[in-house]
């Protein structure tokens, strides 16, 4: 199977110099990693070039398909042309599936973009969806035109699929049913609301980022096995501040990461029950009463908790912010002993920023490294410091 | 924060080993950049590579090698960093400019880079090379990309295979 132009030695294929195609050469598996770089539809291109490239489309780990470029310019379904083009990927992909000794054919990643709004483009999405039968799924949800961003759509997971991440760019998220609803692991929202929660019985991780929450947070039932949970807020884009509580229970949570952009809404009140708790990285974000259950007294260990502000409020709200939530991890330390503790591994900083206008703006941050303050070490002293306060 | 030491503690200084490519070049480098290969970190945890021994590589000559070594030994301290949570923009900036110069090279050593990639299992550099060939040919025609890569003019035969394909798969060329 040597290329013209070059030899084989000692089991070892010296590349001519000449300029000539090096990467046909390639084992199967590695041109399939180059492909998986490019959409789906230029890889079935790919098929045509010589015989070694012939059932390239079959064994790419990663198939990008955007439904949006199938329609016509005017941004119009043209109802034949596309049905056409979506039965030739659909064979395409049924193709693969039934790809004998389907080890190297089995889809791990599926991006998808589309339209949720457009029946017919749902329609083959959704069966995209289940032909690739994909271990990972990524949706980005395509907005053609005016739409209502706000009509509720569902999502049927296939078996396979265990990560789902869907970028929704202000729409609502999908509720999640499908034989693989039971299977997911791990779940990312990003960018868009959320108005209800699905049951997923089998989920560790889930990312919330910038995403508007308008259901109470469900109980630990929804999601018993949840290990790590991060959100990061948006505001809605209406100027509606309607003030929330928020609370988490979860019993098997291990990493809690909370991050608040600007612009976003702070909390009225916020309740952590979550008796496994290990790491809790908390950005930004402001709350007037806050409520921590972490199980036992300085079972946390690492993460951090760090509060930027720029005017609106001052300091001493974020400071008195910043000892409630110490507190909560160390409910038994007298205030002024927690105090002097948690001194030496807190820092405030006072900045220039420039904001959107080109203005400078002065911004100060506090933050409280939890690593340092919950090392073993401290709470060995912390422990003797009680002590003494208790004799 | 002070990166953990790698390996044995030896007092600060960094553990080196030895790598022997195929024509018999001898490279010495720190082990964290070599750890970079899941194959050699196997070898390294071992205890190979250390005093005069070297680990030989069949498959890489020297020329590679060099250009694998450079690689490794400007993501170490980021992989060491666990991907680098804590790495600057700055950082993440220069590593990018690395990569995109790094890769600003002949097709025939990017093959033999993709070749080395995938056998010392160094899964940074297998991508960042085939994600270069595929920025070569993205949205190219299969004649651009027959032309890009350097194959031989099509045969009669094949001109009509392609054809028929184009036929086929109407739905992927629109």
């Amino acid at each position: 199977m040597a290329e013209p132009g070059g030899r084989w030695r000692r089991g070892l294929w010296i590349a001519p110099g000449d300029g000539a195609d090096h990467i046909t050469g390639l084992p199967l598996e590695l041109r399939a990693r180059i492909a998986s770089f490019l959409p789906f539809r230029q890889v079935v291109q790919l098929s045509s070039l010589s015989r070694p490239w012939r059932r390239i489309h079959y064994h790419t780990p990663v198939v990008r398909v955007k439904l949006s470029d199938f329609l016509f310019p005017t941004g119009e379904m043209l109802a034949l042309d596309e049905e056409h083009a979506f039965a030739g990927l659909e064979a395409a992909l049924l193709r693969r599936a039934e790809e004998p000794g389907s080890g190297s054919s089995k889809v791990k990643a599926l991006e998808i973009r589309y339209s949720v709004h457009e029946p017919l483009m749902r329609h083959h999405a959704d069966r995209i969806i289940a032909l690739a039968d994909a271990r990972e799924l990524r949706i980005e949800i395509f907005i053609n035109g005016r739409r209502d961003s706000s009509a509720a759509w569902a999502l049927d997971l296939p078996p396979s699929t265990r990560a789902l991440d869907v970028v929704a760019f202000g729409h609502l998220a999908p509720t999640i049913s499908g034989p693989g609803a039971a299977a997911l692991e791990n779940l990312g929202f990003h960018i868009g609301v959320v108005r209800e929660w699905s049951r997923l019985p089998s989920l560790r991780i889930l990312t919330l980022e910038l995403v508007t929450v308008q259901a109470p947070f469900p109980l630990g039932a929804c999601w018993p096995l949840l290990e790590d949970l991060s959100r990061s807020w948006t505001s809605p884009s209406s100027r509606r501040s309607w003030k929330r509580s928020s609370s988490v229970v979860a019993p098997e949570l291990e990493t809690l990461v909370v991050r608040c952009g600007r612009g976003h809404e702070d909390y009225r009140s916020f309740t952590l029950q979550a008796p496994r708790l290990r790491c809790l990285e908390w950005y930004n974000q402001f709350t007037e009463r806050v409520d921590i259950d972490v199980g036992r007294p300085g079972s946390v260990t690492a993460g951090v908790i760090e509060l930027v502000w720029n005017g609106g409020r001052d300091m001493k709200d974020r400071r008195a912010l910043m000892m409630r939530m110490l507190k909560g991890l160390l409910p038994e330390l007298p205030q002024e002993q927690l105090a002097d503790a948690a001194r030496p591994h807190i820092t405030h900083d006072k900045y220039y920023k420039v904001h959107c206008h080109g203005e400078l703006v002065l911004e100060e941050k506090i933050t409280c490294d939890l690593d340092a303050l919950m090392s073993p070490l401290q709470l060995a002293s912390l422990n003797d410091l009680q002590n003494q306060v208790q004799n | 924060m002070a990166a953990p030491e790698s390996g044995d503690g030896n007092n600060g200084a960094a553990r080196m080993v030895t790598l022997i490519s195929s024509d018999n070049t001898r490279f010495e480098v720190e082990a964290a950049a070599a750890s970079l290969s899941q194959t050699l970190q196997l070898t390294i945890l071992d205890g190979g590579g250390g005093g005069g021994d070297g680990i030989p590589l069949p498959n890489v000559d020297s020329a590679t090698l060099s250009k694998v070594l450079e690689y490794c030994i400007k993501h170490a301290p980021a992989a060491a960093n666990g991907g680098a949570p804590n790495a600057t923009a700055v950082d993440r900036a220069e590593l990018e400019r690395f990569d995109n110069e790094f890769v600003n090279i002949d097709q025939s050593v990017l093959y033999s880079l993709i070749m080395a990639a995938h056998n010392l299992e160094i899964e940074g550099l297998q991508s960042l090379v085939a994600k270069k060939v595929a920025d070569m040919i993205k949205g190219k025609s299969p004649m651009e990309i027959r032309r890009t890569l350097g194959f031989p003019d099509p045969t009669p035969e094949e001109q009509a295979e392609m054809n028929a394909h184009m036929l086929e798969y109407g739905w992927a060329y629109e």
